[in-house]
C-alpha cells in the first residue's frame, strides 16, 4: 500500500494553496506534516480526502486514482480523516457516531478510546478532549488503509496531549499510513520518523524530525529571513 | 361521531403525509417549500388512475403516491446537490411550476356522459372512486389514520437503521459524512423521492375525499405549514409533526371564536415557541431524555 501525491496544486480565487507537491508515504510510514498558518496543511487533506479537487497532478493509492473522486468514494477506498475543529454529529450517540452508518460495532472502539461508559450519551455532551477521542475512534474505526489526522492534538492541555499521543502510537494499526498534521512538533517528534514542512503551499523540507530545527528554509519560514540568519 | 370531527380527522391525517414529508427533508437539512407540488402530483395522479381508467381506490391512490416519488427522484437531479437558500428557492420554485403547469393541462376522456380529468385552471373534478365504492366517509377516515400509523411505524423503523442514521448525519455535517464513506449522493436521491412519495400519497387520499383537485392546491401555503407543522412537533421524532399537525389544526379549529385574531395568536405562539425550542417541542435532547428515562424505568 502507498500514498502518492503526484505534482498537485491547489487554487482557491486564483490564490496558490498547494503549488505542485508531491509526497509519496508507504505502508505502515507515518508522516509529519508541519508548517506556518496558511501552509497549505489542511488543504493537501482536503485535496487527498475529495473535499478539494486540484487543477494540476494526481492522488493515487496503492496505483488506483483517487483524484476526482467523490469524498464517499474515497473513504470507501480506504482513506479516513479527523478534522482541525472535530466535526462531530452532535445529536446523535457517541456510539452512533462511531458506526456511522457503517456495519460495524461500536463497542471496541469506544473502548479503546475509553469512551465506551459514554455510548449513549449524545455526542453533543462531551468535552473537547473526549470530542476528539470520539473522532478518532470514528477514524479508526472503518480500519482505514490511510489515516489523515489534521492537529489531532489542537486545542488540548498537556495531559490530554500525551493522551492523544499515546492513544495513536498504540491503537494505530501498524500497516497504516498515517499522516499527522499538526503544530506540536513534540507530538510530530514522538509519531513520526518522517516530517514534511509546508510553506506557502510547497514542500520545503522532508526527512527525520531531528534534522528540522538545523534546516535553514524552514527556519526562514518560521522566524523570517533576518531572525533565521 | 359528527362530520364535522371525522372531516377534521381526515383533515389533520391528510396533512399529517405532507407534515412527514417536509420532516425527513428537514432531518436532512434541507427546507423544503415545495412540498405541495408532490402532494398534487400525487392527487391528480390518483385521480387519473381511478377516474380516468377505472383503477379501484386503494391501487390509485397508491400509484399517485408512487408517480409523485417518481417525481421526487426527478427533482433530486438537479436538487440533490443544493443546500440552505439554494434549496429553499429551488423547492419554492418547483412548487409554482407544478402549479402554473396544472393550469394549462388539460387531458380529459369521456367518462359515461362525463368529460373527466385536469382542465386548466378549473382543475379536476368528478374523482369519485370513494363514494361509488361505497366506503363511508367514517370508514374512509379510518382507513386514513391506519395508513398513517403504518407510515409511521415504517418512517420509524427506517430512522432507527443506518439509512436514517445516514440521513441524520448529511443533515448535520454533509462533508463530515462523506468522509466516512456514506453514499451521501443515494442517501438524498432516496429522502427525496421517498419525501415526494409521502406527501403524493397525501393527495392522492385528499383528491379522493374532495372529489376534485385544482392548481390552487399546490399554494406554496401548504409548504410552509407543513415545515410549520414538522417544527412545532420537533424533529426528533416522526410523531413530532403529526403532533404539529394536531396542535396547529386543533388550536385553530378550538379557537373559532377569535375569527382572525387566532391566526395572530397561533402564529405568535410559534414564533415563541421556535425561538426557545428551535427544533421543535420533541427535538432530539428531549426525545434521547424520554427514551433514556423510559428505559430506567424498564430496568
Amino acid at each position: 500500500m502507498r500514498l502518492s501525491v503526484e505534482g498537485v496544486s491547489v487554487r482557491f480565487a486564483g490564490i496558490s494553496a498547494l503549488s505542485s507537491l508531491s509526497l509519496a508515504v508507504a505502508a505502515g510510514e507515518r508522516l509529519g506534516v508541519v508548517g506556518p498558518n496558511g501552509a497549505g496543511k489542511t488543504t493537501l487533506l482536503n485535496v487527498v480526502t475529495g473535499l478539494v479537487r486540484p487543477v494540476a497532478g494526481a492522488i493515487r493509492l496503492d496505483g488506483h486514482t483517487l483524484t476526482g473522486l467523490p469524498p464517499d468514494a474515497v473513504a470507501r477506498a480506504g482513506v479516513a480523516r479527523t478534522f482541525q475543529t472535530p466535526r462531530l454529529f452532535s445529536r446523535l450517540t457517541v456510539a452512533q457516531n462511531v458506526r456511522a452508518g457503517r456495519p460495524l460495532d461500536a463497542e471496541p472502539w469506544l473502548r479503546l478510546v475509553g469512551l465506551l461508559p459514554r455510548r449513549g450519551d449524545l455526542a453533543a455532551a462531551l468535552t473537547p478532549g473526549e470530542a476528539r477521542r470520539l473522532e478518532l475512534a470514528r477514524a479508526l474505526a472503518g480500519s482505514p488503509h490511510v489515516l489523515l489526522l489534521d492537529e489531532p492534538c489542537g486545542g488540548l492541555g498537556p495531559t490530554e496531549t500525551e493522551d492523544i499521543a499515546a492513544l495513536l502510537d498504540r491503537a494505530v494499526a501498524p500497516a497504516t499510513i498515517m499522516v499527522v498534521v499538526e503544530h506540536k512538533l513534540r507530538v510530530i517528534s514522538r509519531l513520526c520518523a518522517r516530517v514534511a514542512v509546508l510553506h506557502l503551499g510547497e514542500k520545503i523540507f522532508d526527512g527525520p524530525p531531528t534534522a528540522l530545527r538545523a534546516d535553514r528554509r524552514v527556519l526562514e519560514a518560521y522566524l523570517g529571513k533576518s531572525r533565521a540568519s | 361521531m359528527s362530520d364535522y370531527f371525522v372531516s377534521l380527522l381526515i383533515r389533520i391525517g391528510i396533512e399529517a403525509f405532507v407534515a412527514l414529508s417536509a420532516y425527513l427533508l428537514l432531518l436532512m437539512g434541507r427546507m423544503s417549500f415545495g412540498q405541495q407540488g408532490f402532494f398534487v402530483i400525487g392527487a391528480y395522479a390518483a385521480g387519473l388512475a381511478t377516474a380516468l381508467y377505472g383503477m379501484p381506490l386503494l391501487p390509485g391512490v397508491a400509484l399517485g403516491a408512487l408517480v409523485a416519488a417518481l417525481g421526487g427522484a426527478l427533482f433530486a437531479g438537479p436538487m440533490a446537490a443544493p443546500r440552505g437558500l439554494a434549496f429553499a428557492a429551488g423547492s419554492l420554485a418547483f412548487g409554482e411550476l407544478v402549479r402554473v403547469a396544472l393550469l394549462d393541462l388539460y387531458f380529459q376522456g369521456q367518462v359515461g356522459p362525463d368529460l373527466i380529468g385536469p382542465a386548466g385552471p378549473d382543475g379536476f373534478r368528478g374523482i369519485r372512486a370513494l363514494f361509488t365504492s361505497g366506503v363511508s366517509v367514517t370508514t374512509y377516515a379510518v382507513g386514513i389514520w391506519l395508513a398513517l400509523g403504518v407510515t409511521l411505524l415504517a418512517t420509524a423503523f427506517f430512522l432507527r437503521s443506518r439509512w436514517g442514521e445516514a440521513l441524520r448525519m448529511i443533515g448535520e455535517d454533509e462533508e463530515a459524512a462523506a468522509t466516512v464513506g456514506l453514499p451521501v449522493r443515494r442517501v438524498k436521491v432516496s429522502a427525496l423521492a421517498g419525501a415526494g412519495g409521502l406527501a403524493g400519497l397525501g393527495g392522492g387520499l385528499f383528491a379522493h375525499y374532495a372529489t376534485y383537485v385544482e392548481p390552487g392546491h399546490a399554494d406554496v401555503m401548504l409548504g410552509v405549514h407543513s415545515l410549520a407543522y414538522a417544527f412545532i412537533g420537533g424533529l426528533g421524532t416522526p410523531l413530532g409533526p403529526i403532533i404539529g399537525v394536531a396542535l396547529d389544526i386543533g388550536f385553530l379549529e378550538s379557537f373559532r371564536f377569535l375569527a382572525g385574531y387566532r391566526m395572530i395568536i397561533f402564529g405568535g405562539l410559534v414564533m415563541g415557541l421556535l425561538i426557545v425550542r428551535p427544533r421543535g417541542l420533541l427535538d432530539e435532547v428531549a426525545v434521547h431524555r424520554l427514551s433514556r428515562f423510559l428505559m430506567r424505568g424498564r430496568r
